[in-house]
């Protein structure tokens, strides 16, 4: 019987680690409090909160500790999510996953809340909602804190589901959900990537 | 890589959704929606009883998203659980387990919906204990605790064992600050009575007590520390006809001594009903005893 808890935390271990690796700290300079970030492409692009950067400039700060001032892509206050580039190379990066978590699924908050560092947090998705303008989340038993914004909430396979975004109650929290950020993303990328550039 | 955490995540999930199949959305006051379990196909429904605030237009959102009106059948406030009949019968009753199998330490998952769209959350049983009396007053089978969050909605939802049965009702009326839940035996008792009778039946005396420390004289020939003194009498109840007063102080029920509300409650039961019932009180610090005939309550 303990086997089974042991290597399922063994597991759960590695999750953490792997999603970690791809966690940023994202903050603006002269302002007070962090976000996080997730990277999705190894040469530096970062999904976070459009409220985490609301100023200018920007930084990021990897897991390793190198610090990069950040460009911002795209931003979409309502949707609230914001997409940056950093100038770097060769980044552990996270794939989003392809469909909506289910109801009762396990999943994994990684984040800065109250500004410790890389925190992780380990629940279900409760719940799956979309708001009066047409925001979809992903709802989770986690308790989700400031500095957790921005940051990825990973299924079982290690695949973003949706960005941290709102504590929702003491023990709840909601997500941006995986849909609306693939969404976010094609639009921003359409923008930026020249059609020399996208093949 | 991650193949355990994946496979039990795939399952929980599944698991979610074929208890979903059974849970329906139970809309009887405003504001908040709040959840139901399938008792029988042909439109029975178990749900908490503080969430059914208006007795009629009560509405019942299906798991295959039809909306059918709904009747109250019985309800039942000291285990907060309410029997309602929606107007469909082609459902598909929840299939509800024991405690036999279950332990302190075993994964649970509440099930529940309250809006459209089901909605569940993960906890483990916190304890396991026998007979039980919740705070409304109501006898439970088992103590069962959890430390599932109930969130909104949820109350009236499943709780549901890692083989997928359904061995409790969630409900956040029974205790404070704890998740317990109504446990399956409990839940076919009462559902078995409100069929049968609409209501369930319970004797009653008539009158408010509280817990109070007996002299140190009387405490030695009574051999108990504690009794319950009487508070208020209602005019024309059994106790008043009886000769209950204010300020006699009940230290037994039949043979059975009490010394806190819920020990009196506990023998207030539905055979008592029009069966003299001896009081052993103390009156002005002497011994008395009085027989009372307890009544229905209304």
């Amino acid at each position: 019987m303990g086997k089974l808890l042991t290597r399922l935390n063994a597991e759960l271990a590695d999750l953490a680690a792997t999603a970690r690796a791809a966690l940023v700290r994202v903050g603006v300079r002269g302002a007070f409090g962090v976000g996080s970030g997730i990277i999705l492409h190894p040469e530096g692009l970062i999904l976070t909160n459009a409220h985490v950067v609301r100023g200018e400039p920007i930084w990021v700060r990897l897991t390793n500790g190198q610090q990069l001032p950040a460009k911002v892509l795209g931003r979409d206050p309502t949707g609230d999510l914001a997409a940056l580039l950093v100038h770097a190379g060769g980044l552990p990066a996270l794939e989003l996953a392809a469909a909506e978590p289910a109801p009762g699924s396990l999943v994994l908050a990684l984040g800065h809340p109250w500004g410790i560092e890389a925190a992780a947090s380990f629940g279900v998705v409760t719940g799956l909602a979309a708001d009066e303008v047409g925001r979809e989340w992903v709802l989770v038993n986690l308790r989700l804190r400031p500095g957790n914004s921005g940051g990825p909430l990973v299924d079982a396979a290690g695949r973003v589901v949706g960005i941290n975004t709102i504590m929702t109650g003491a023990e709840t929290g909601a997500a941006v959900s995986v849909r609306s950020a693939r969404a976010f993303l094609k639009r921003v990328l359409a923008e930026h990537l020249r059609p020399a550039a996208a093949g | 890589m991650f193949d355990r955490i994946k496979a039990l995540s795939d399952e929980l999930a599944a698991l979610v959704q074929t208890a979903g199949e059974s849970i329906v959305r139970v809309s009887a006051r405003p504001h908040f929606g709040a959840s139901g379990i399938i008792w029988s196909a042909d439109g029975v429904i178990v749900t908490a009883e503080h969430v059914i605030e208006r007795e009629d237009r009560i509405e019942v959102g299906l798991p295959d998203g039809r909306t059918v009106g709904a009747r109250l059948v019985g309800r039942d406030p000291t285990t907060d659980l309410a029997l309602i009949r929606a107007e469909t019968a082609d459902l598909k009753a929840a299939r509800f387990g024991g405690l036999e199998n279950l332990k302190v330490g075993h994964i649970v998952v509440a099930v529940a919906r309250p809006g459209p769209e089901l909605q569940a959350t993960l906890g483990i049983v916190s304890a396991i204990g026998g007979p039980w009396r919740a705070l409304p007053g109501g006898q439970l089978d088992n103590y069962l605790q959890t430390d599932v969050a109930m969130y909104p909605g949820f109350s009236g939802g499943a709780l549901v064992a890692a083989d997928g049965s359904v061995v409790g009702l969630n409900t956040s009326a029974l205790a404070r600050g704890v998740s317990v839940a109504v446990p399956a035996n409990t839940l076919s008792r009462v559902v078995e009575t409100l069929l049968t009778h609409g209501r369930i039946r319970r004797a009653y005396l008539g009158i408010a007590s509280q817990p109070v420390r007996l002299p140190d004289a009387v405490r030695e020939r009574v051999g108990r520390g504690m009794g319950l003194i009487v508070v208020s009498v209602e005019t024309g109840s059994p106790a008043d006809r009886a000769g209950l007063t204010v300020g006699d102080v009940i230290i037994a029920v039949g043979d059975q001594p009490v010394s806190r509300p819920d020990e009196l409650l506990a023998q207030l039961t539905a055979d008592r009903i029009g069966q003299p019932l001896t009081l052993r009180v103390l009156r002005g610090g002497q011994p008395a005893e009085l027989t009372v005939i307890p009544a229905e309550r209304s």
